[in-house]
């Protein structure tokens, strides 16, 4: 039995929230699910949390998420009489009525236990407690209504006092190793609590400083997003390539963008390729940017092997989830064109070329090709003539010029 | 960019004056209209030119070689002029007191005047003579004897006829051309012949000549491509503007990209001709060979990297194009080992053509050891994207598979005796009760009736239009309503029996801008219309040039539809 918790899970919470550098995210979380298994309700509300989103712990972890098995274990937590499920179910909405009448503890003496263990230095308790005071969880478990006070002004003092109380524990928790506590304090400073507390945004940077001192992934990530917000690039960037070394799934792209320019790190096609793929698999939202810089390593065989399938695979999928992008319109079309990692079409390829907007002299040379032999479409020599030439020194494009001449008239025409 | 669209059709044959006699023309016309003759004389080069598109029939070297008959007018020129100053002395002989004039006016000239005007006719018959032979004996010509040069043993040479279809055929199916020098990918024909793999340096001449005579300035340009071989020799070629020896430069580059490249007179033209020393020639015939290495590996790593033309499907739904055969040997062999059935299956990027038909997809569940495996091609629909009607199936054994799959790497077909022929069935595929090689009752054009062509927009027809009247038609077809191609047949005697094939892009809908190619003819039960679509000008042009010029059609992928 540990400190505060049983061994079991003093060792998850490291893994999970206090150590994400370790990168023992999915050992704390078996731990989680032996200790669950045998009737651990500590164990359940906090393997419930790993199971709502990377939200709740860090995405870095690449926990699985199930809303309904996470539900169902906060429930087994909160009858198994857990004083920090009684308080993550309240924030979790799985706390009912019938939930409450038959959990053993009241919600009081829950906040009273996990009050006590964050007084005594135990950082995830100091979240909570934090947590209870950022989302104004204290009225329902002090049970306070309107009723009990004289005037609004009685509330907005006690509100204003208690949402003010959140600052201190979520910073404590924040010093402590739970780097996770730095995203409600951050917004906090960022938000303020209307018509209670007033914002405070420059706070905010200081929060996300100090994290990405102490060394957290996510809290690199934030900062070095600031820095480039503020167009220090030369700061910010080599915080996402500390963070994603660290495992921070938000910080593969840029820093992989950065390795594949190199921007201030000498060019490594093959980190970044690996960086691309690791955002690809991580449980992120944006994913586009990545399938676009991938399929484009893959196209050009920088990096990783020339790879044409792999190539329109990554592009066409980036460009069916947002089809007013041309960023890969390029290179979609010369693989349609060619029948490279696709059935050659003209028609796509046409589609795609035209997209181009961009000074490219291979997507004149292509669409010059397509226009002038009439493939995908009408016959244009004029036009298939106008954009081999706007091609330039491209050597394809010059040896398909000499198959056109221009008539006396000043027609083009076929050679 | 390779594709099925880039291929070239055959041209129909047209008329055009042949040797000898359109030399014969042209000096009966000379002799009828004197100087008047020269445009006329230009009109019918331009329009022999022009009736043989695809390269002289006789051959570019024997053309080459027929051509120096026009050193005639120089050799012409020059016996001319010789004759009359021989004349002119002459006549001064029978004069004493002319002569006794011109001797102290000319001193020694005077007497320089025979001498001069016989060695104009001597040279002037010498040209005529190299004129003469080149064009009437051409295995006594200079360019004969050029590509004779290039051959490691000159003696063993073949017969002139080989030695210029060897150098001919190679121009027309590779040649570029830059003015009158072709480049192909074993020759290069200008005004002498070179041997690609001898080419050791390749030198632009540029020159701008002036010269002063009183008040006249003369301004003379040189433009000369000189090819230097690996014996030292020099071909040298003379081109008519900067232009074309810019692009013979460069076309150079591409096809010998190993050789040294300067301009004439350059440190590495002089380097390379002038170089006496064994020591010297030897160094430079191995840098040579290194850099030739280097090309080669660079250009077989290129290769290598492109040659993904296929995309595999793996058992677990990833996709590469990266294709070895020892990734679909382990495929193959993936039942053994795990004990259950792995289905991949292989697309090419361009549809592969062989056994009468084209197929988009080769499918495969491979059954290991133990099990048959599987084979499933898939025809082409001939819309990218779009599935196929029909497939062919097999049960192969493990080394069978290997051997179809093997084959289909390479992207050759099977023989299908012996395969099921499917059509599609929702999301399965059925057997087709008959196995026919014709998959629907596409009507073919007949081989004797006679063909019109109609034009949208333009009333009337062209009875017995040429092919490059149609494939021109065909190219200036726009997304109009009006405008469409019909080409078409009737039974002469008996109009009302007729097959056309037409063709319009379609305006609206999932296909517009692709082509619809419609083939019609009229049966018992009113008319009939089979359509197919394609994505661009050069498929529709292969189904018009198969009607036009074999008189059978591809069934593949057309669909009845109402009329």
């Amino acid at each position: 039995m540990g400190r505060f918790f049983s061994d079991r899970v003093e060792t998850a919470l490291k893994y999970i929230y206090y150590d994400l550098r370790a990168g023992r995210g999915q050992e704390g979380f078996q731990l989680l699910q032996q200790a669950a298994q045998e009737g651990d309700a500590d164990a359940c509300c906090l393997l419930a949390r790993c199971l709502y989103g990377p939200e709740y712990t860090w995405p870095g972890h690449g926990f699985p998420v199930d809303d309904r098995a996470g539900d169902e274990l906060m429930r087994r937590s909160v009858l198994g009489g857990s004083a920090m499920g009684a308080l993550l179910s309240l924030r979790s909405g799985v706390m009912d009525r019938q939930l409450a009448q038959a959990m053993p503890l009241s919600l009081q003496e829950a906040f009273d236990t996990v009050l006590d263990k964050a007084e005594h230095g135990e950082p995830f308790c100091q979240m909570l407690i934090g947590n209870v005071y950022f989302w104004g969880d204290f009225a329902a478990i002090q049970g306070r209504t309107r009723e009990d006070f004289d005037s609004d002004d009685a509330v907005q003092s006690y509100l204003r006092e208690n949402y003010a109380k959140c600052e201190d524990w979520l910073w404590r928790a924040y010093r402590n190793g739970v780097s996770l506590a730095g995203l409600n304090l951050g917004n906090f400073y960022r938000n303020g609590k209307q018509g209670l507390i007033s914002p405070r945004p420059e706070q905010e940077r200081e929060v996300e400083r100090y994290g990405a001192e102490k060394g957290y992934p996510d809290a690199m990530y934030f900062y070095g997003y600031t820095l480039i917000n503020e167009k220090k690039d030369d700061e910010g960037l080599p915080l996402y390539r500390r963070s994603a070394e660290l495992g921070e799934p938000r910080a593969f792209f840029l820093a992989g963008w950065s390795y594949e320019l190199g921007r201030g790190v000498e060019k490594d096609a093959r980190r970044a390729a690996e960086y691309y793929q690791q955002a690809l698999t991580a449980p992120i939202q944006s994913k586009i940017s990545p399938a676009n810089r991938l399929g484009a390593l893959y196209y050009e065989g920088r990096g990783v092997e020339r790879d044409y399938a792999k190539a329109f695979q990554l592009l066409k999928w980036a460009y069916d989830q947002d089809t007013s992008s041309n960023w890969g319109a390029y290179y979609l079309g010369a693989c349609c064109a060619n029948g490279w990692g696709t059935q050659q079409d003209y028609v796509q390829a046409r589609k795609f070329l035209e997209m181009v907007d961009w000074d490219s002299r291979n997507a004149f040379y292509l669409l010059g090709y397509l226009y002038a032999r009439g493939l995908g479409g009408p016959e244009d020599i004029p036009k298939g003539v106008e954009y081999l030439q706007k091609a330039g020194d491209h050597a394809e494009a010059k040896e398909e010029l000499r198959r056109y001449k221009k008539t006396f008239f000043g027609k083009w025409v076929r050679r | 960019m390779k594709g099925t669209a880039g291929q070239k059709k055959p041209a129909a044959k047209r008329f055009y004056l042949k040797w000898p006699w359109n030399i014969i023309v042209y000096i009966l016309l000379v002799v009828l209209l004197r100087i008047f003759a020269i445009p006329l004389i230009l009109l019918i080069m331009w329009w022999n030119k022009k009736q043989q598109p695809d390269g002289p029939e006789e051959g570019y070297c024997l053309q080459r070689t027929r051509g120096r008959l026009i050193g005639l007018i120089p050799a012409a020129l020059l016996a001319v002029g010789g004759g009359l100053a021989i004349w002119f002395f002459a006549v001064a002989e029978t004069m004493p007191y002319e002569a006794e004039r011109l001797k102290e006016e000319m001193s020694f000239g005077y007497y320089l005047i025979p001498v001069v005007g016989a060695g104009a006719i001597l040279v002037g018959l010498f040209l005529a003579y190299r004129s003469l032979r080149d064009a009437l004996h051409p295995e006594k010509s200079s360019l004969a004897q050029s590509i004779r040069d290039q051959l490691p043993y000159p003696e063993e040479a073949p017969p002139v006829k080989e030695l210029f279809a060897m150098v001919d055929q190679d121009l027309k199916q590779n040649g570029q051309w830059c003015g009158k020098l072709g480049v192909g990918k074993e020759w290069v024909l200008g005004d002498k012949v070179s041997s690609i793999s001898r080419i050791r340096g390749v030198f632009s001449r540029v020159e701008r000549h002036t010269r002063h005579a009183g008040k006249r300035t003369q301004v003379t340009y040189l433009y000369e491509i000189r090819i230097v071989d690996n014996r030292r020799q020099q071909q040298v070629t003379s081109l008519k503007s900067k232009q074309e020896v810019e692009e013979a430069m460069d076309c150079l580059r591409r096809r010998v990209p190993a050789a040294v490249f300067g301009e004439y007179s350059s440190r590495e033209y002089n380097d390379l001709i002038y170089a006496k020393d064994e020591d010297q020639q030897y160094a430079q015939e191995r840098a040579y060979r290194n850099r030739a290495a280097q090309f080669e590996e660079e250009n077989r790593r290129e290769q290598e990297q492109r040659a993904q033309n296929q995309v595999l499907t793996l058992p677990d739904g990833s996709v590469t194009s990266r294709i070895t055969w020892d990734t679909i040997h382990q495929l193959l062999r993936q039942p053994d080992q795990a004990g259950e059935t792995a289905p991949f299956q292989l697309v090419p990027g361009i549809p592969f053509q062989g056994q009468g038909y084209i197929f988009s997809c080769l499918a495969c569940l491979a059954g290991g050891v133990t099990r048959p495996t599987r084979i499933l091609l898939e025809e082409y629909s001939g819309t990218p994207g779009v599935p196929g009607r029909y497939a062919w199936a097999q049960d192969l054994s493990a080394g069978e598979a290997e051997t179809v799959l093997q084959g289909w790497l390479r992207g050759e077909i099977p023989v299908l005796d012996g395969w099921t022929r499917l059509e599609r069935s929702g999301r399965t595929w059925r057997p087709l009760d008959e196995p026919d090689k014709t998959p629907s009752p596409l009507p073919q054009p007949h081989p004797d009736w006679p063909w019109s062509l109609t034009v949208g927009g333009y009333a009337g027809s062209t009875a017995d239009p040429s092919w490059q009247d149609i494939e021109k038609e065909l190219r200036e077809l726009i997304p109009d309503p009006d405008s469409f191609l019909i080409l078409e047949q009737r039974e002469p005697g008996n109009p009302k029996h007729c097959w056309f094939i037409q063709c319009a892009i379609a305006l609206q809908g999932p296909d517009a801008g692709r082509y619809a190619v419609e083939i019609g003819c009229p049966s018992p039960d009113g008319p009939r219309l089979w359509e197919r679509m394609v994505p661009d000008v050069q498929e529709a042009a292969t189904y018009f040039s198969a009607a036009y010029q074999q008189r059978r059609i591809d069934p593949s992928g057309f669909q009845e539809t109402e009329c």
